[in-house]
């Protein structure tokens, strides 16, 4: 590399630095930008003058307590049917991973059965569970039963909404969380066992915490898949956000305005488990994910 | 070959009816779904001032022409041999058969009822009428039972309901948008709430399937509906559902369809219906389709609506 060269590249390099960045010029930007504004210019007409929205009826029934009780119920099962199936999923997951063939099958058999018949149909046999068991209990399989209680009395229909989503949940779960571990290098575990750690230290210590990273991102998706999901219980007759809304239009008929208020609220709750999820993930991912605000300062 | 078949048959029926047996301590059996026997006293003896009160036609004739539509169970359908039944037919044969008459069925879907009347393709519309003031102006109605709301419960009937009152307190199931889920309900609160008892329970669903199902699987005490859907749930289930003779809310009286210049005949029917409302007939035709709270103490020409 001789001396002349790096003089003329140093005084290439003072005039780049100089160089202002000017963006390219694209054409067919305007074209697109001016097709979405229209078009978004005709949706946000749509909405304010075909009356058939009925908007005060929407704004009369955005804040009415039913909804709001059917809020609170649409939460109460996300939030019980999440920890059933993040509990359960994991369990199922490590016993698929696990040394013994048995464990292996049973939660293979779990996985397959949850996860390949629909939630509603689940729904509906935990609704309904006392059909097929009419009492639960202790007893001798085939002969007598030493006690029993009524099903209806164990299983009561929010626990059996819960049941449903949740289970089904787990199975999904399971196959997340089997993910998440297979993420992380067998080396990791196999330099624990060697520093003297046991499975479940391993597993607690070392292997999970790596795993979450992976896990977290899909573990979101699911909570606002299950907030959704959670309106198939009102086949049960459990009243939600949904089943609220439709014993309201069964009476006044407004059925558009009353499912629009139900689009909203489920639009909010999505909306802030959304900013959740991506805090949560950043939070997760520190110092691996490029971090966005040094580009800014 | 096929009776191997039927063989095969008859054990899955015997399995069907283990299973049955084993969820709902069933008495009855699954595989007779089908028409319930005809009370003893159905066919009666020939009544000559019955039958002098019919028009001159129909005596000179010996038959009575009734239109029909068999799609709609218990009140009238087909049997599995094509027979016409229900509650409705075995009224007709009651009368009849005391007025020494036979009866040709003419069926007709329920819609073309009133242009046939109005041409006289047949003499009367065999089907239940709703008494309306709009139907009085065109139609003699001759009335012979109660349509309204009542109850359904377990087979056994755990809960010991009996009257409407009975269900306050308890958890009722209904199907989301019907009457039942609405005015009736409401007029039952406030009989709950006038008696002093406890509010109902309310178990709304979408699908009355599954409003039967909760009553089956105890998950209600009880379920509200049309009366004649009812009665017939608990024919066709017998050994899991019942229903409950002594309630029927917001009940309207439905009849059978005259000619409007047929007066005679309308009266004629209406002597009919007080005869074998009287020799006991028409009970035994109403418990036998498990309406029993249908029953009307008497026939009326077009009476008064509420």
């Amino acid at each position: 590399m001789s001396g002349a060269q790096t003089s003329v590249d140093l005084a290439l390099l003072t005039e780049i630095s100089d160089a202002r960045p000017v963006r390219r010029r694209r054409p067919g930007d305007a074209v697109l930008v001016a097709v979405i504004g229209i078009l978004a210019a005709c949706g946000v007409a749509i909405l304010f003058t075909n009356p058939r929205f009925d908007w005060p009826t929407v704004g009369r029934y955005l804040f009415d307590a039913s909804i709001a009780h059917g809020i609170a119920v649409t939460l109460e099962l996300t939030v019980y049917a999440m920890v059933v199936g993040i509990v359960l999923g994991v369990i199922v997951a490590v016993l698929r991973q696990s040394g013994s063939p048995i464990a292996r099958g049973a939660a293979w058999l779990y996985i397959w059965f949850f996860r390949g018949t629909p939630v509603l149909v689940q729904v509906l046999f935990w609704g309904f569970a006392s059909a097929l068991f009419p009492r639960i209990g202790l007893g001798i399989p085939g002969g007598p039963m030493l006690f029993g209680i009524d099903t209806n009395t164990v299983v009561p229909l929010f626990a059996a909404a819960v049941l449903g989503l949740g289970l089904n949940e787990a199975a999904y779960m399971a196959e997340i969380v089997r993910g998440g571990l297979l993420s992380v290098s067998p080396g990791q575990a196999e330099a624990a066992h060697a520093l003297g750690l046991g499975s479940l230290a391993t597993l607690r210590y070392i292997v999970l915490p790596q795993a979450l990273r992976v896990i977290i991102p899909p573990v979101g998706n699911q909570v606002i898949s299950m907030l959704k999901m959670t309106s198939v219980v009102l086949v049960i007759g459990v009243r939600d956000l949904l089943g609220s809304v439709t014993e309201i239009y069964a009476r006044n008929y407004r059925q558009i305005a009353l499912l629009i208020v139900a689009c909203v609220w489920y639009l909010v709750m999505t909306s802030v488990l959304t900013y959740l999820q991506s805090r949560l993930e950043r939070r997760l991912g520190k110092g691996l994910t490029p971090v966005r605000s040094s580009r800014a300062g | 070959m096929r009776v191997r078949g039927r063989r095969g048959t008859l054990a899955f029926a015997v399995l069907a009816m283990t299973l049955v047996g084993c969820a709902h301590s069933a008495e009855e059996t699954a595989a007779d779904g089908g028409v319930p026997p005809a009370p003893a006293n159905l066919v009666g003896k020939v009544d000559n001032a019955l039958r002098q009160r019919f028009p001159d036609r129909i005596q000179a004739s010996g038959v009575l022409r009734l239109a029909a539509d068999p799609s709609y169970p218990p009140s009238t359908f087909k049997d599995a041999a094509g027979t016409i039944v229900g509650t409705l037919p075995d009224m007709a044969t009651a009368i009849t058969s005391r007025a020494g008459l036979k009866i040709e069925w003419v069926e007709v879907p329920f819609d073309g009822m009133l242009g046939g009347l109005q041409a006289k393709r047949f003499d009367a519309s065999w089907s239940g009428w709703s008494v309306t003031e709009e139907r009085k102006q065109v139609l003699n109605l001759v009335t012979y039972e109660k349509a309204g709301t009542s109850a359904l419960v377990r087979s056994g009937n755990p809960a010991g309901v009996q009257t409407a009152e009975d269900l306050c307190g308890r958890t009722v199931s209904v199907q989301t948008g019907t009457t039942q889920a609405q005015q009736v309900m409401d007029e039952l609160q406030q009989r709950c709430a006038a008696a002093g008892k406890p509010k109902v329970e309310v178990l709304q669903l979408p699908q009355q399937t599954n409003v039967n199902q909760a009553v089956a699987t105890g998950r209600a005490d009880a379920l509200l509906a049309d009366n004649s859907l009812v009665g017939y749930q608990a024919r066709l289930q017998r050994g899991v559902f019942q229903a409950v003779p002594g309630i029927l809310i917001q009940a309207v009286a439905a009849g059978v369809a005259v000619p409007k210049d047929d007066v005679q005949l309308a009266q004629a029917i209406a002597a009919g219906f007080d005869a074998i409302m009287a020799d006991g007939s028409y009970g035994a035709v109403l418990a036998r389709w498990q309406n029993s709270n249908a029953a009307l103490a008497k026939a009326e020409v077009n009476p008064s609506t509420p």
